[in-house]
Formats: structure tokens, sequence, C-alpha cells
């Protein structure tokens, strides 16, 4: 797997093979630290936040025709504000994987499905401790493009999770498909929102989205509870459930969730 | 030898009173079955000896060896060999059925990996369910029978003491019905457990032979008799019961 390491507003690493290009413009007093990734053949790339100071970035994906593209991001406690623009061209698509645990995070997600039959599948799972927000914008530019978003969020501590995902479908963009999942599990009780919207030009669509925000379900706990679980196994085994990734191994997982949840 | 007991209990949800006054008892090695029309308080016997907190106890006491058991909760109920068929058993996204089970059994004993594992292929392969079904997220895209199955799984894992089925025909076919039956019979000549069987219909009673057979009506048993008493109700109905009673 390609793999680039972006810290404090810099590009630290980068082993990348001939599958993807980079293009970076430095930091500016105007402007963040802006990286332009070029997909050309199939492939995929792990993105790591390593930041020890506020950072922000902005980043634009290209995807060529008929590539398959996975991204795999990492985050982890640190305040980041993240730009990402995905372009996806005729018959590619892009599957993005992203897996945080940070205090505070703003990040603006928009996608272009530019091509005639390219998609995205987006996968987020965040522990959040500390404000963050999450905004996308989703535009179907052309017909049989399909968008399948799913953000599952957990609240801790000091957390408070705003997102808002918005799917443009635009006139003529015939048998597109919107498939919208957003939840938030509430553990610390603070106010959530989830903005799910989808504006449609298109009769001939499938769209569907749902916006869930709460605790654990007191009858799947009562369940698992009558199978010997104790209350703060059954939690672990669901907390597992909710964030599990299949880049992120289960034994770290377990282990991040040991440190946050008691 | 185990002795579940349930004492003049009286059980309310909000200001409904569900069970008035039922009393019960299973040893050990019987089987016992529980019959009555909906909505008369079946379900909510299963649930309340499984310690389910959406009900209050009024009134009474539930005894497992002579100690009670109502302050316990529900996992620790269910340490004590306590077992209940869930009549839909829930649907828990992202963890998968073997992870499920492991943690179940592990909250039992130490699990022996390789022991578990052999075990748990050998009773998936006697209930003919796919094996793949272990690695799916429990009871996502079951069917009805495979839920069902899956319930009998966990029994055959946990070694309960005390099992409770709670319509555990319900939506079966005639296939599902048998290897239900036939693995729960099997389960019972091996352990001898003590089984409440709660059902509307005589279907599984053709697999599962009970020694008693009681009618629930309006949160008491109305009537207590043997398996002849099935026969009677699948041709006269509860109404007899019910209209003798009043």
């Amino acid at each position: 797997m390609n793999k680039i390491v972006l810290k404090n507003n810099q590009l630290m690493l980068s082993e990348i093979d001939f599958t993807i290009s980079l293009c970076s413009k430095e930091k500016t007093e105007f402007k963040p630290f802006q990286l332009e990734i070029k997909v050309v053949k199939d492939t995929s790339l792990l993105i790591e936040y390593q930041n020890e100071i506020p950072s922000k970035y902005d980043i634009q994906i290209i995807v060529e025709p008929n590539c398959s593209f996975e991204l795999y991001e990492k985050k982890k406690e640190q305040e980041t504000k993240i730009q990402y623009r995905y372009d996806i061209s005729e018959q590619a698509s892009v599957t993005v994987h992203k897996f945080q645990e940070a205090k505070k995070i703003k990040e603006l997600d928009i996608v272009y499905l530019q091509g005639y039959e390219s998609q995205i599948d987006y996968d987020l799972k965040a522990i959040s401790f500390d404000k963050q927000k999450y905004d996308m914008v989703i535009y179907h530019c052309q017909s049989n493009s399909k968008s399948n978003i799913s953000n599952r969020l957990l609240a801790l501590q000091a957390g408070e999770i705003h997102i808002n995902v918005t799917s443009i479908v635009y006139p003529q963009m015939k048998d597109t498909n919107v498939i919208q999942n957003n939840r938030i599990l509430n553990l610390n009780n603070k106010k959530h929102t989830i903005c799910p919207n989808l504006l449609i030009e298109q009769n001939d669509i499938d769209a569907s989205h749902s916006a869930h925000i709460g605790s654990f379900d007191p009858a799947t706990l009562f369940y698992m509870k009558s199978r010997g679980m104790s209350e703060k196994e059954a939690t672990k085994l669901l907390l597992k459930g909710f964030l599990q990734m299949d880049f992120i191994p289960s034994e770290e997982l377990e282990k991040i969730i040991d440190q946050y949840w008691r | 030898m185990h002795k579940l007991q349930i004492q003049n209990l009286s059980v309310t949800i909000g200001e409904k009173e569900i069970l008035k006054d039922l009393n019960l008892e299973i040893k050990s090695g019987e089987i016992h079955v529980i019959m009555g029309p909906n909505g008369v308080g079946k379900s909510t016997l299963s649930k309340v000896i499984m310690g389910d907190s959406s009900y209050e106890i009024k009134k009474g006491d539930i005894l497992f060896d002579e100690k009670s058991i109502i302050s316990l909760s529900t996992d620790e109920r269910a340490r004590l060999g306590i077992y209940l068929t869930f009549q839909n058993p829930m649907e828990i996204e992202g963890v998968s059925n073997v992870d499920f089970l492991k943690a179940a059994v592990s909250s039992f004993q130490k699990v022996n990996l390789f022991q578990f594992i052999k075990e748990l292929e050998e009773k998936t392969n006697i209930l003919k369910m796919d094996k793949e079904m272990l690695n799916r997220p429990v009871n996502i895209g079951f069917s009805g029978g495979e839920k069902k199955k899956n319930e009998v799984l966990g029994m055959y894992m946990l070694k309960p003491k005390v099992v409770i089925l709670d319509e555990i025909d319900s939506g079966l076919d005639v296939d599902s019905l048998k290897i239900v039956g036939e693995n729960i019979m099997a389960y019972y000549e091996q352990e001898k457990p003590a089984i409440l069987i709660i059902t509307h219909y005589q279907r599984l009673l053709d697999y599962i032979k009970p020694q008693k057979v009681h009618i629930l009506y309006q949160g008491s048993i109305i009537k207590s008799g043997t398996s002849q008493l099935v026969t009677k109700i699948e041709k006269q109905g509860y109404l007899p019961f019910v209209t003798s009673h009043e």
C-alpha cells in the first residue's frame, strides 16, 4: 500500500509508486498546506496525520477514468482542519476508510462525481473528545453515479459532534444512487446534531438517508446480559462492533476502547 | 438437582398489572409448558424470570435453588444457569456470532479457544446451520428459522440448568421445527435441565414431551394438567377454561 505522512503542516513522508502522482504547495500566510493526489491506476493509499501543533490541510484527490482507488486515513489526538476535494472520473470508484480518535476536528469533504458510473463509498468511524464538525457535499454531476456515505461517531467526555451531509443530484442525472447513513453514539449526554440533506432534481433515482443519535439500545443490552455478559463486557463488545474497520487490527481497537471506556 | 420457584408473583408495567399471584415450580429433568391466549403475560413471565428491568415486581419472589434471585441482575441470573431463548432474537450490528458466543462463554469460564471452536463447529453441524453464519453479525440477515437455531446454539454452548423457550416455534418451517425440537430434546436427554416452554401450538410438543401443562390467563395460572391438556386446548380452544374460571 502507498503511504504518506502529514505532520505539522508538512509532507513528512511519501512512499508511493507509479500509480499515484503527488504535487504539494507549502503553507503560506494566506493558504494552508496544499496537496494534490492524482490516481492513474488501480491503487490504495494510507494517509497518516502525526500533528503536534494545530494544523490545516487542503487535499485534492483526482481519480482518472476506470481507476479504482482505496483511501485509508488515520488521525490521533490533534487539532486539525482539513478540506478534501474528490474529483472522480468516468467509471472510476473511490472507497474511503477513515478512523479518527481525536479532539478538535473540522473537516470539509467535497465530492464531485464527474463521470458516468463514477462512485464513492465513504466510511468514517471516529471517537470524539472535543468539538468535531464534519461537512460533506456530494455532487452527482453525471448519470449512473453512486454515493454511499456512512458516518459513525462515538461521543465521549467533552465530545460534541455536528454532521452535515448534503447530496445533490442535478436534473437529467438518471439512475443515480444516493445513500446516507449517519449515526452518533451518545455516551456523554452532550448536544449533537446531524443534518442529512438530499437535494434532488431528478425523479428516476434511488435515494435513502438515515440519521440516528442515541445511546445503547436497552433491549440489545438485555439480550447480551441474558447470555451472561456483564454490562461492561456487553458495552465493550458493542463499541468494538460500532467502531470496527478492516484496516484497524482487532487488538488495537480493543486497546483504544479499554483506554477510553471504563 | 436444581429448582426454580415462582411464589405469589405480581408484576406491573407502568400502571398495568400483568402477572397476578403467579405460582410455579420447576425442577431439573422436568418439562413444563405454559399456554394461553395472546396478551395474558406469557412472555412477560419469561422476561421477569430473566430480570428485565422494564417490569416492576410488586409482590412475591423468584427462587433458584431456594435462594431469591429478584435482586440479581440479568447477567448474574444467566451465570446461575438460567437461559432464555427470545421470541424475537436481537440483531447486533458489527458483532460477529462467534465473538458474541465467545464473550458469552467467557463470562462463565475461561475459554479454551481450540475446544470452543471445535464444539461450536460440531453444534453448528448438528443444527444444520451454515458455518458462514458464525462470522456474520449476530442475527443480521438471518431467516426466522436461522435465528431460532442460533438461540439453540447458544443454549448448547452455555449449558444452562434452566431453559426458558419463549415461542421458539414461531417463524419456523416444518424442517426447522424438527431440527430445533430434536436438538432441545437431545440437550434435555444429555443435561437434564428444567425446561419451561411458552407456546401457542402443539406442533413443538410432537418433539418435546412435557410432563406438565399450564394455562395462563389474566396473569395467573388457571389450570394445570398433563400433556392431554394440550390436546383439549387444540380441540376446544381456551374458551371453556376461561369461562369456567370466570
